[in-house]
């Protein structure tokens, strides 16, 4: 099965949408597919032994009309050209309907209030009103209908359909009285064509406004692929050569002057400088780096001159895995916005079973009981007194058609997620989703892993205690001999206070990491063990009440006290102490003082634990966690009813990650923590961890507001189009007001979505 | 293949859509101050409906069937 992601242009609204999804579902070799309204793109799993994305492209294209780009290469010019294109049409389309419309609506209502002073008398003839209503169907009115067709030829209906139904129908009408207006259908001063006119007029200006909208939700991946730099200085046989971004290989030496962009990411070989890093991790103040520190790619150099080995090109930088972690999180679809989707897509049968039995009620019902004569529509020149019981019958029933486009419901959740995710990401917080972002706005209790998360992970060697002959450094260097293959922090601390103390490591024979236990290796025909109680216990290797009296008192100081025995004997003690991140203390606190549980999960002992909980304020204290139950203490607070979010940054964390409600993985931990994350923090601040859920509750709230508002426009609107009101106050909506109504509701969820651009997060 | 059965589930649509206008035109040839227009409007509007609505009808349960 592959996964891949294409781009669309020309969908008008949520069905649009769905209708990619469920005939790409149809296709042969496709398993599912998921269309983003708000993002223009889909992502579709298939077999590629059958089909490919450009066939299903070609597919879609053929039998909807939607023009489909394959993502894999994503040319930002190409895009930003077809995206100025279709702001143009939709511009020009819209400046031609209204200078059409208006003409069209003067003529028809020439006889009302003062405009017979200055409309002239033969804009009031239906034949010039047809006449100028024409090239309206037929030029901005045309996509419509082509929407439409394609659709029905395939059996999907969307709101092509409803506006396809509403115009033609006015249109058809307005024909049929100018032609034969003895035919009883009004005559020919009731010709509709202002209905159909200014009909198209309102849709060509909500489509319009959409597409404008549409794309500022894509803007912050727009923004982050722009900051890719084109080319770079790279050292190659000893010559400095400039060279494309794309010919850069892992290895390469790049030059990179004061004031300009790293092109990959990579280690600093040669140079000293200062490195604005605010357009990745949000960090405004300048970081210094030197030799061996690791630089980003389209960070900026700010002071010295830079040598640096390239390390990760191309989708493996760091600028490359955001922009796609915003994409896949703009298609990940929250809960909510799964059940707007079925709404809306099942939104346009039930609208027109609703037209239908309109037309039906007052034709049958309503007209003999309710009608009375001199009542109007509400912005327009119909007379109902002039009106036969079909034609009333009919307007109501296309009111309704027009009234009731699901548009707004299928753009309040996308773009309110596009909205969130980019503004995290503005700032590091990166965010896999509606999804995600759903759950992290429900969590209760928050599981913080010690090492790496609430402490710097760097610990550095404090005691070493020798108990049997062995005096501190043979201890060290033992011990330090035994770490060398081994990547933990804690062993890695002992070989750099080895090597600071210029001791002489040994060759190790073997070597084997026991998780959660320690490691054991052969050192010159010698077992050495080196790790917790546990280990010795496996190893069955006794403590005596000294060695034991000796660690307890080194874990009431918050240091982890490290074993060694040789040979089954147990020479000495080497304790290590972890240092806090600066803001884990008060990140802990604002937690707590936002009513989230707040726990912390390690591997050490209880009194080590309970020693750093101690200094940062945290009372619950899970230790003693081996890796593997990591996911299972998570799974326990869960099943006691807490929605939980992890917080971790190793590869021994990535089950719980998992395992919680919501992950959220530190961005400098490994690569595996953050692909089991939903949340990844760039920074290593924590408090990041409350923006996120802070950004997260902001978003989810938005949604909401969306959804209330586009449901309420046509709870509200769709009654008063079908005449619920006109028993008792004698009026009713024209088609024309319908969809000023209708391009409002839009608008009006758009707008409200900007609103998160003005979001401040609470410690930036 | 799948063009023949666009155009099945088109024809029934299109019969579903007919019999209901007929049921519409034998209900309004009933009421009292109906036109004869009115009942052309009527008739068509209810065609145009009806068919849209079972043509929705059809592929939904088609799609519920496949999703099965």
């Amino acid at each position: 099965m592959k996964k891949e992601d294409f781009k669309i242009q020309g969908m008008h609204c949520a069905s649009c949408a769905t209708n990619i999804e469920n005939l790409s579902k149809t296709l042969p070799g496709v398993k599912s597919a998921f269309v983003d309204y708000a993002m223009q793109k889909g992502t579709v799993s298939f077999d590629e032994n059958i089909t490919n994305v450009e066939t299903i492209g070609k597919s879609i294209t053929d039998a909807l009309g939607y023009k489909i780009t394959s993502g894999k290469e994503r040319d930002l010019e190409e895009e930003n050209r077809s995206y100025q294109k279709e702001i143009r049409q939709q511009r020009n389309y819209t400046i031609f309907s209204w200078l059409l419309a208006i003409p069209i609506m003067f003529g028809t209502f020439r006889e009302f209030w003062i405009l017979s002073s200055f409309v002239p008398a033969f804009l009031a003839n239906s034949y010039i009103l047809w006449l100028l209503t024409t090239p309206l169907m037929l030029g901005p009115g045309r996509q419509f209908f082509v929407g439409t067709y394609r659709g029905l030829k395939h059996g999907f209906t969307d709101m092509n359909l409803l506006v396809a139904t509403g115009t033609g129908a006015a249109y058809l009408l307005g024909m049929v009285n100018t032609l034969f207006p003895n035919l009883g259908f009004g005559g020919s001063k009731v010709a509709f064509f202002e209905t159909a006119a200014l009909l198209i007029a309102f849709l060509v200006l909500g489509r319009y406004l959409e597409v404008l909208t549409k794309g500022k939700a894509s803007e912050a991946i727009k923004k982050l692929m722009g900051l890719k730099v084109k080319t770079a200085r790279v050292i190659r046989n000893g010559i400095e050569q400039e060279i494309s971004i794309e010919e850069i290989m892992v290895g390469d030496l790049i030059v990179v002057k004061p004031g300009e962009k790293f092109p990959v990411d990579g280690v600093i070989r040669f140079g000293y400088s200062a490195v604005d890093e605010s357009m990745i991790t949000g960090e405004s103040i300048p970081v210094e780096k030197k030799e061996n520190d690791t630089v980003i790619g389209a960070t900026i150099n700010l002071t010295g001159l830079i040598r640096f080995e390239a390390t990760k090109i191309g989708k493996d930088t760091m600028l490359s895995q955001i922009i796609k972690f915003i994409e896949d999180a703009q298609l990940a679809k929250p809960k909510i916005q799964k059940l707007a989707d079925k709404v809306s897509a099942n939104f346009i049968l039930v609208i027109h079973i609703l037209a239908l039995l309109v037309f039906l009620f007052w034709f049958f019902i309503g007209y003999d009981i309710f009608f009375t004569p001199g009542s109007q529509f509400l912005l327009s020149s119909i007379s109902l007194s002039t009106v036969p019981i079909s034609v009333f019958a009919v307007l109501l029933s296309i009111t309704v058609l027009i009234i009731s486009c699901p548009c707004a419901v299928g753009l309040a959740t996308p773009s309110a997620i596009a909205a969130g995710t980019a503004k995290g990401a503005e700032y590091g917080i990166l965010i896999k989703g509606g999804d995600a972002m759903e759950r992290a706005s429900k969590v209760n209790t928050v599981v913080l892993d010690k090492t790496g998360t609430l402490t710097k992970g760097k610990p550095a060697v404090t005691d070493i205690i020798n108990i049997g002959s062995l005096d501190t450094n043979q201890i060290l260097q033992i011990a330090a001999s035994a770490e060398k293959g081994s990547e933990h922090p804690l062993g890695e601390a002992m070989v750099k206070n080895a090597l600071e103390k210029n001791l002489v490591l040994s060759p190790i024979d073997s070597f084997q990491a026991i998780p959660g236990h320690g490691i054991e290796a052969l050192i010159d025909g010698k077992k050495i063990y080196l790790g917790n109680r546990q280990l010795m216990s496996v190893q069955k290797i006794t403590l005596n009440d000294s060695v034991e009296e000796k660690m307890q008192k080194l874990e009431e100081d918050g240091k982890t006290a490290m074993i060694l025995a040789i040979n089954g004997t147990i020479e000495g003690l080497i304790a290590v102490a972890d240092t806090l991140k600066e803001n884990s203390a008060s990140a802990v606190a604002t937690l707590q003082k936002m009513d989230f549980e707040v726990l912390m999960l390690t591997g050490d002992n209880r009194r080590t634990a309970q020693a750093i909980a101690k200094q940062i304020g945290i009372q619950n204290v899970l230790a003693g966690v081996l890796p593997e139950n990591k996911a299972l203490e998570v799974k326990k607070l869960q099943q006691q009813g807490k929605v939980v979010a992890m917080v971790g940054d190793g590869i021994n964390d990535a089950p719980a990650l998992t395992q919680a409600d919501v992950g959220i993985a530190i961005g400098s931990g490994s690569d595996i923590a953050k692909g089991a994350g939903q949340i990844v923090l760039v920074k290593e601040d924590l408090r990041d961890i409350i923006s996120a859920f802070d950004l997260s509750k902001k978003t989810m709230r938005k949604i909401k507001e969306n959804l209330f508002w586009a449901f309420a426009y046509n709870a509200l609107g769709v009654p008063l189009a079908a005449g619920a009101l006109y028993p008792w106050f004698k009026f009713l909506v024209s088609p024309e007001l319908a969809a000023l109504f209708m391009a409002l509701s839009s608008v009006s969820v758009t707008l409200n979505t900007l609103l998160l651009k003005r979001y401040k997060f609470k410690y930036i | 293949m799948k063009n023949n059965k666009s155009k099945k589930f088109f024809i029934i649509s299109l019969i579903l859509a007919g019999f209901s206008s007929f049921l519409f035109i034998l209900a309004a040839n009933n009421k009292n101050g109906v036109e004869k227009f009115d009942i052309y409007l009527g008739a068509v509007w209810v065609f145009i409906l009806s068919t849209i609505v079972a043509l929705s009808l059809i592929h939904m349960f088609k799609n519920s069937k496949q999703d099965e």
